[in-house]
């Protein structure tokens, strides 16, 4: 097992820059997500990582040992390929062995951990097909099974659930996540789905157009969005990001305004943008501590059977709300009352999307 | 009348039928005719002028023919699969060196035999080179039916590098077919340069590799251009013995039963890398 470091790496293609100065330290033994749009360079960090591709600049580490400029098979990885990378020549148990029998394992123990692989992933009976005559989902589940029958330093994964279907991926996610508790391996792992970064993450690298936004356990990329990029992709519904100015003391939003019982110093004046959580925002019940309160008419009610997402109307400016119940009365084009407790307001820069931090004393 | 499906199905192979009728069955049945039968009757005459005649040189050009091909072919292979390795990945000059491979493919065998033997003959342009820059003081004497050894690597050399390119052709736009990542995959496995060409390029070029195999070898028993321009009838093969036959002794029926063998000999090479080149992963199961 190793850690990984990246030092200032940037990678272009021709013309088109696809990592701009990428820092990541990722643990011995941790699962790290990169969680990002598509097109923000998380397969191409990845393939740094594998030796697949060469930094443009920076170099890379397991643990102390810098690994920059030797080929991937000198690197003891293995690696779930966004495109699979399925060997069409050979049979599935084939597919599966054929890291073993790099590494010159015994038959006998090559039997075993192929069929343990197999049965983990639910493909034991695929065993003896060709690709080609499988489905794209049990395709993927055959790259799964093939990169976790080694046991490198680092593994890899570009996207390895995302053709599978709901129910089928939610049960991965965790037997992927139980084999890496299990055995201890470092694991880079991409995703654009929000929601399996949260789950799978020990820690969660954050990308856009080449950069890392944030790093930080699932816990605090959503408690704390480090800008209001992070902010808007880790949630859903989106978080609410309503562009306001600060006037001596008063937040106006378009056609509304805010009065903080506890106005940070840090907020002068100036163009903001407040970011709020849809579930911090309460309808009906009044919160103990420190809350604004606003008056709106509700726009729209979707039903989602367990949570309500709740469009409410604040001035000119639609706010989205999510809760488990709603009080009898509140209907479409009713008035009503909602509540954010202060704490839960972000506050970012207008022009550069950063976190406004707020030095409020503690009471 | 209407057309039912089954009508239609044969109305539509009908034109690839009466091309092969036209131009392989009828010619096939009237060289076996010329071959096997003299004024209406069954004779094996020409089998055993073939065989027993001294004017026939059908023993020594069999075995030629099959010299040069088993020597031709596997060198032009593994030359042709090493470029397009070479060439998989891009890289400044590479269009170059791909035009440098490609142009033999535009150069006819008789003009490729001419060029090789202004280069080879004893003062040509290789023994210019070989004085000037002092390694011998005598030319080297290529062709003379006294240097038969000499001629047929003078022959193989030029066969090589005019037809090495067709091959390369089949073969790298073969290689660029296959995905990149499956290549990589092999890498990030841990397989060697030499573990990921015979375990994942190779088995997946196969189809590449079979077409490019029975081509060459169909065109490589019919070689005929250099070999008569190179060595004459010094080196005998197949090709230049029906013509022989044919022009010169006027023996129709020999010539024909040359042409009969080219024949039978391509089809069971043929057969033999349909055989054994299967690729397995791309036949339909039902
Ligand atoms: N070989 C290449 N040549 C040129 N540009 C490339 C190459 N590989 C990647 N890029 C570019 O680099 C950027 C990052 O690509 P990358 O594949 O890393 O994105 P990604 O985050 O994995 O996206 P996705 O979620 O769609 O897989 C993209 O703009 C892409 O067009
Ligand atoms: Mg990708």
């Amino acid at each position: 097992m190793a850690g990984v470091r990246l030092e200032g790496i940037v990678k272009r293609f021709g013309r088109t820059t696809a990592l701009k100065g990428i820092n990541l330290e990722i643990r011995d033994g941790e699962i790290m997500v990169l969680l990002g749009p598509s097109g923000c360079g998380k397969t191409t960090t990845l393939r740094i990582i594998a030796g697949l591709e060469k930094p443009t600049e920076g170099r890379v580490f397991f643990d102390d040992r810098e690994v920059t400029n030797l080929p991937p098979k000198d690197r003891n990885i293995s690696m779930v390929f966004q495109s699979y990378a399925v060997w069409p020549h050979m049979k599935v148990y084939d597919n599966i062995a054929f890291p073993l029998k790099i590494k010159k394992v015994r038959d006998e123990e090559i039997r075993r951990r192929v069929k343990w692989a197999a049965e983990l992933l639910q493909i034991e009976e695929l065993l003896d097909r060709y690709p080609h005559q499988l489905s794209g989902g049990q395709r993927q589940r055959v790259a799964v099974a093939r990169a976790i029958v080694v046991e490198p330093e680092v593994l890899l994964m570009d996207e390895p659930l995302s053709n599978l279907d709901a129910l089928l991926r939610v049960k991965m996610r965790s037997e992927i996540k139980k084999l890496q508790r299990k055995v201890g391996v470092t694991m880079v792992y991409v995703t654009h789905d929000q929601t399996e970064a949260m789950v799978i993450a020990d820690r969660i690298a954050v990308m856009s157009e080449g950069q890392i936004m944030q790093v930080g356990s699932p816990q605090e990329v959503y408690d704390d969005p480090a800008n209001t990029f992070v902010a808007g992709f880790i949630g859903s519904p989106q978080m609410n990001l309503i562009k306001a100015r600060v006037v001596d003391g008063v937040i106006e939003i378009p056609g509304y305004e805010i009065k903080l019982s506890n106005q940070p110093s840090t907020l002068t004046g100036g163009n903001i943008v407040i970011g709020v959580r849809p579930e911090k925002i309460q309808i009906g019940d009044k919160p103990s501590g420190p809350h604004v309160e606003m008056e709106g008419i509700i726009d729209f009610i979707e039903n989602l059977g367990a949570d309500y997402i709740v469009h409410v109307k604040v001035g000119d400016t639609i706010l989205v709300a999510k809760t488990t119940s709603l009080p009898e009365h509140v209907n479409i084009g009713t008035r009503t009352k909602i509540y954010i407790e202060e704490k839960h307001i972000h506050f970012f820069d207008s022009k550069t999307g950063t976190k406004i931090k707020l030095n409020t004393t503690k009471k | 009348m209407r057309l039912t499906p089954k009508h239609k199905a044969f109305l539509l192979i009908a034109p690839a039928f009466i091309y092969m009728g036209f131009f392989i069955a009828y010619p096939l049945s009237e060289a076996i005719y010329l071959s096997f039968f003299e004024e209406g009757a069954l004779s094996l005459a020409n089998i055993r002028y073939l065989v027993g005649s001294p004017l026939s040189k059908f023993t020594e050009a069999f075995r030629y023919t099959l010299t040069i091909t088993a020597i031709v072919i596997p060198i032009e292979t593994a030359l042709a699969l090493l470029i397009a390795l070479f060439l998989y990945n891009s890289f400044k000059g590479r269009d170059l060196i791909l035009y440098m491979v490609i142009i033999p493919l535009t150069i006819s065998d008789v003009a490729a035999g001419l060029i090789w033997y202004s280069i080879l003959t004893s003062n040509g342009f290789m023994n210019n080179l070989l004085i000037s820059l002092g390694l011998i003081d005598q030319p080297i004497q290529v062709f003379g039916s006294e240097f038969k050894v000499r001629m047929l690597l003078a022959i193989v050399v030029t066969e090589v590098w005019r037809s090495m390119a067709i091959v390369f052709v089949i073969l790298f736009a073969g290689l660029q077919l296959l995905s990149r990542d499956l290549i990589e995959a092999a890498e990030v496995f841990g397989a060697s340069w030499m573990q990921k060409l015979t375990k994942i390029i190779l088995p997946m070029l196969k189809p590449s590799l079979q077409s490019a195999l029975i081509i060459r070898t169909l065109f490589a028993f019919q070689i005929f251009g250099v070999v008569w321009i190179l060595a004459g009838r010094n080196i005998p093969v197949l090709a230049g013995e029906a013509y022989y036959e044919l022009t010169e002794l006027r023996h129709e029926g020999v010539a024909a039963l040359y042409a009969l063998i080219i024949a039978a000999i391509s089809l069971s090479f043929g057969f033999i890398y349909i055989r054994t080149l299967r690729a397995r992963h791309l036949e339909v199961t039902l």
